[in-house]
């Protein structure tokens, strides 16, 4: 099986570095799923990549036939959603939880929406049972093939990411443009 | 070595049986295998805990907790997709269940059809969840899949699956017995359908267990569980005779077995298990609650199904039974006032292990041959592989869903539907009363009140959450702002008359015994509020000639309520009518043994009498059931220091000061606490029948 017939998928827990990864795999050569429709924003002045037809994902499955040799952004809570009659090639970003939980508070205080309003430490503790859980299900698919991403190091040094996210999905990248496709001044909203 | 008093036990959990339909049963023959139980073990009741809702108090017989630390709160609580609901689930409880506890002590169990037990643990034995009959197909040829996780280990799903009875193969033996004539119905009849589906359930859950009991024969404990007669009792107690007034006299005819039918059934599935079980096998056989059959079957024809749901627990008797035989029983036993939460401690110790010092109950050792392991801090803090579901799967359901909604508000997920969100959140509210509720039956008033004042706010035309809220606020001797809640609802509604009466009651409680009086006297008359509430409420005011006159009227009906007894005998002990007052405790204790209220009534009057040792031994079995009472412990020490027992007395005034400080921290609540009956031991003390003589 080709590296075009694998759906890339990259995910984690929202403010995680996800867009930050699309932009590196378009950048890098590989074609992003998305329909624009969430504009860019002071969250994320260069886009979201995202897709809207992904957030029904419990109910609409046929927009994957088009996704092989694609990259899509999937929340981590709708991964287990896809079906696991064929492969993927998953870019899962890790960022520190407590800079998560804290990036998607400024994130919705300039929405003005108020979220699960829940304690940060108790939404930090779900937040990692849902990444457990997540991450036992994908080690039972061995249709799954999985990267980890520490977003930390990813903005430090990006240099040695091309090559892994190559090996990933099975296609020369194009290193250059996803190393300059990582701008450090994004990373922002840590308490450091 | 810990003796092991019970080789195998068995735990027979039938939701809602209640003595007065199994003796009825038992007196004219019936009841063959539970009569033998009963006749070579023990028997009791058991009470029952608030609120009287299955999924909490299944929970807190498999794990000794209540359900505030048990967590298992409701029916239902939002499922992992965040759009749907789901039956409350093994995930969310947060404490070992007795399989788990089990398991990690390195004993066999299997566990079938039990309350909050999907998805299936992994404990060595076997699982069959509560879920064992969803997604029945409409008809028995179409596939019936067994829902993932529903049992364990895998390799006996299988058979399992083809123990499952569908409601259009329940034997017409079994149909005939419930409903003698329910041919001329035919099985599609509304009612009909019901009953098969329910017994379909029941018959299923039954050949489950003997599926996994004989694949699996070398088990140290089973707990099988079966809803049917509560399940069945809510749709058919209503025929059983007398015919209530709104049955129609068909229907009367026709469904007025099916609850001697449904017992009868149980009582022949026992005998089979009790054969697959072997001589060998100690047995527990109980029940959460009853379930009314007489003239307190409430009304729930022609209900809404918000009113219908509210009104259900009302059919719910204060007491179910416990039975205990086998080895490791001393069937000349009698067990004293044992409560749902003793069944996992007594589990343990008839296994040979200790329970936590932090389960609620105690080992019924009364009727254990050996004496219990001394208990351990908790099991929860015992590291092990206890095979409870990974960290990871073990989530407040709420917790969890408010997290998704922080997903759907930062635009990562598809916002829910309003109905969706409607019915998650009507499944908050609900849950969060419950646990309102727990809290206030376990004396913590003020976290009751802090539960349930965001309900009451929101919602202030939802009285039950007004009331609860207002009685919460009681204990804590809050009686203004309990005045406010009332007030409130009282104004939405006033013709409201239980918020009328339990306005009464604050304002006695706040000292206003006039404004008490001047709400109570109209309703004297109201035939909507009972006379054992007048009674009740007429004391509180004061008004003891009242108080004595409404008891009458509630002895008069009902000759047998020993509330209604007890009340009269505390109006006329006020009223220094002590004799009369004593016989009649005496008559109930007759009864009830070990009713704590008649020994409290007893030992006032007694005391008055000058019986001064009677009534120290009266105080004595109060404390010995109810170790709050502090009047007693009290009167306890009066009649020890009276008697020159100086330590004694000195002991008893020190647990009253504890208790104190235990259940009433709040320096109103603890006036409330301390506040004494006109008969009461500083009253006592100060008169010349102080003088009587020496306990």
């Amino acid at each position: 099986m080709g590296a075009e017939d694998r759906i890339v998928v990259v995910t984690g827990l929202p403010r995680s570095g996800t867009s930050l990864a699309m932009q590196m795999l378009a950048a890098g050569g590989v074609p992003p799923m998305t329909d624009d429709e969430r504009r860019p924003d002071d969250d994320n002045p260069r886009g979201y990549y995202e897709f809207e037809r992904v957030k029904q994902l419990r109910t609409d499955k046929a927009w994957l036939g088009d996704a092989p040799g694609r990259a899509v952004k999937v929340i981590h809570m709708l991964v287990t959603e896809l079906p696991d009659d064929r492969p993927y090639s998953v870019i899962f970003m890790r960022r520190d939880i407590g800079e998560v939980v804290r990036s998607q508070a400024v994130m919705l205080e300039r929405s003005g929406r108020t979220g699960g309003a829940m304690p940060p430490d108790r939404l930090a503790s779900i937040y990692e049972q849902q990444l457990a859980g997540v991450d036992r299900w994908l080690a039972l698919r061995p249709c799954f093939r999985v990267l980890d991403v520490p977003y930390a190091e990813l903005i430090s040094d990006p240099r040695p990411w091309p090559a892994r996210i190559g090996d990933l999905v099975g296609r020369a990248l194009n290193a250059e443009a996803m190393v300059a496709a990582v701008d450090p001044g994004l990373y922002r909203n840590r308490s450091t | 070595m810990t003796p092991r008093p019970a080789r195998k036990l068995l735990i027979l959990g039938w939701d809602a049986a209640d003595w007065i339909m199994i003796l009825r049963l038992a007196d004219k023959g019936g009841m063959p295998n539970l009569r033998r139980l009963m006749r070579a073990g023990v028997h009791a009741d058991l009470a029952t805990l608030e609120p009287r809702l299955s999924p909490l108090l299944w929970s807190t017989v498999a794990t000794g907790k209540t359900a505030d630390k048990h967590g298992i709160l409701n029916f239902i609580e939002p499922d992992a997709d965040n759009q749907n609901l789901r039956p409350a689930s093994s995930t969310t409880r947060r404490t070992k269940a007795l399989w788990n506890i089990l398991h990690q002590s390195g004993l066999r169990t299997h566990v079938v059809g039990w309350y909050a037990s999907h998805p299936a643990e992994p404990v060595r034995g076997g699982v069959v969840t509560n879920l064992l009959c969803e997604s029945q197909p409409a008809s028995p040829g179409q596939p019936w899949p067994l829902r993932p996780g529903t049992v364990h280990p895998p390799e006996l799903a299988d058979r399992v699956a083809a123990a499952r009875v569908h409601p259009s193969a329940v034997p017409e033996r079994v149909l005939t017995k419930l409903a003698p004539q329910w041919a001329r119905l035919g099985r599609d009849h509304d009612r009909m359908r019901t009953l098969a589906r329910l017994v379909a359930q029941c018959l299923s859950v039954h050949n489950a267990a003997k599926a996994v009991m004989q694949a699996d024969p070398a088990w140290d404990c089973a707990m099988v569980f079966h809803e049917a007669i509560d399940t069945i009792g809510h749709h058919f107690m209503q025929f059983f005779p007398p015919k209530m007034k709104h049955v129609q006299q068909k229907e009367f005819e026709l469904f007025s077995r099916v609850m001697p039918g449904v017992y009868e059934l149980h009582d022949e599935l026992l005998g089979e298990m009790l054969r697959l079980a072997g001589p060998d096998a100690t047995v527990m056989l109980l029940s959460d609650h009853g379930f009314h059959c007489g003239d307190q079957r409430p009304v729930t024809e022609g209900l809404s199904d918000i009113e219908r749901a509210a009104t259900e627990a009302a059919w719910h008797r204060e007491h179910g039974v416990l039975v205990l035989q086998g080895p490791g029983v001393r069937a000349d036993a009698g067990v004293r006032a044992p409560s749902l939460l003793d069944i996992a401690p007594t589990a343990l110790a008839l296994l040979g292990l200790p329970a936590g010092r932090d389960m609620d109950g105690r080992v019924l050792e009364e009727a254990i041959e050996h004496p219990a392991p001394d208990r351990i801090e908790s099991w929860d803090a015992e590291d092990g592989d206890d095979a409870r579901h990974p960290t990871d799967m073990r989530q407040d359901p709420f917790e969890a869903h408010d997290a998704i909604r922080q997903l759907i508000d930062l635009g990562y997920m598809a916002a829910l539907p309003e109905d969706a969100q409607a019915r998650i959140d009507l499944t908050r509210r609900e849950t969060a009363f419950n646990l309102g509720m727990v809290l206030a039956h376990r004396g913590r008033a003020a976290e009751a009140a802090a539960t349930l004042a965001p309900l009451a706010e929101a919602h202030p035309d939802e009285a039950r959450y007004a009331l609860s809220l207002a009685r919460a606020l009681l204990t804590c001797a809050r009686f203004d702002e309990a005045d406010a809640v009332l007030t409130r609802l009282l104004s939405l509604d006033p013709s409201h008359t239980e918020c009328a009466m339990l306005r009464v009651s604050v304002l006695a409680a706040a000292g206003r015994t006039d404004d008490a009086w001047s709400l109570l006297g109209p309703r004297l008359t109201d035939p909507s509020v009972s006379p054992l509430t007048l009674a009740d409420l007429c004391a509180s005011a004061g008004r003891w000639e009242e108080s004595e006159r409404q008891a009458r009227r509630a002895l008069g009906a009902a000759p047998k309520n020993p509330a209604a007894a007890i009340a009269l005998a505390r109006a006329e002990i006020v009223l220094g009518r002590f004799e009369p007052a004593a016989e009649r405790c005496l008559d109930v204790l007759e009864a009830h043994p070990v009713h704590p209220e008649a020994h409290h009534q007893l030992g006032l009057a007694l005391a008055w009498l000058g019986e001064l040792g009677h009534a120290a031994s009266s105080f004595a079995a109060v404390i010995a059931v109810q170790p709050g009472r502090i009047e007693a412990h009290r009167f306890l020490a009066a009649l020890r220091r009276l008697g020159g027992d100086e330590p004694g007395a000195r002991e008893a005034e020190h647990r009253a000061e504890s208790m104190l400080n235990t259940l009433a921290p709040d320096p109103a609540q603890r006036a409330l606490a301390e506040r004494q009956s006109p008969r009461g031991p500083a009253a006592w003390s100060a008169s010349p029948h102080a003088a009587g003589g020496a306990p």
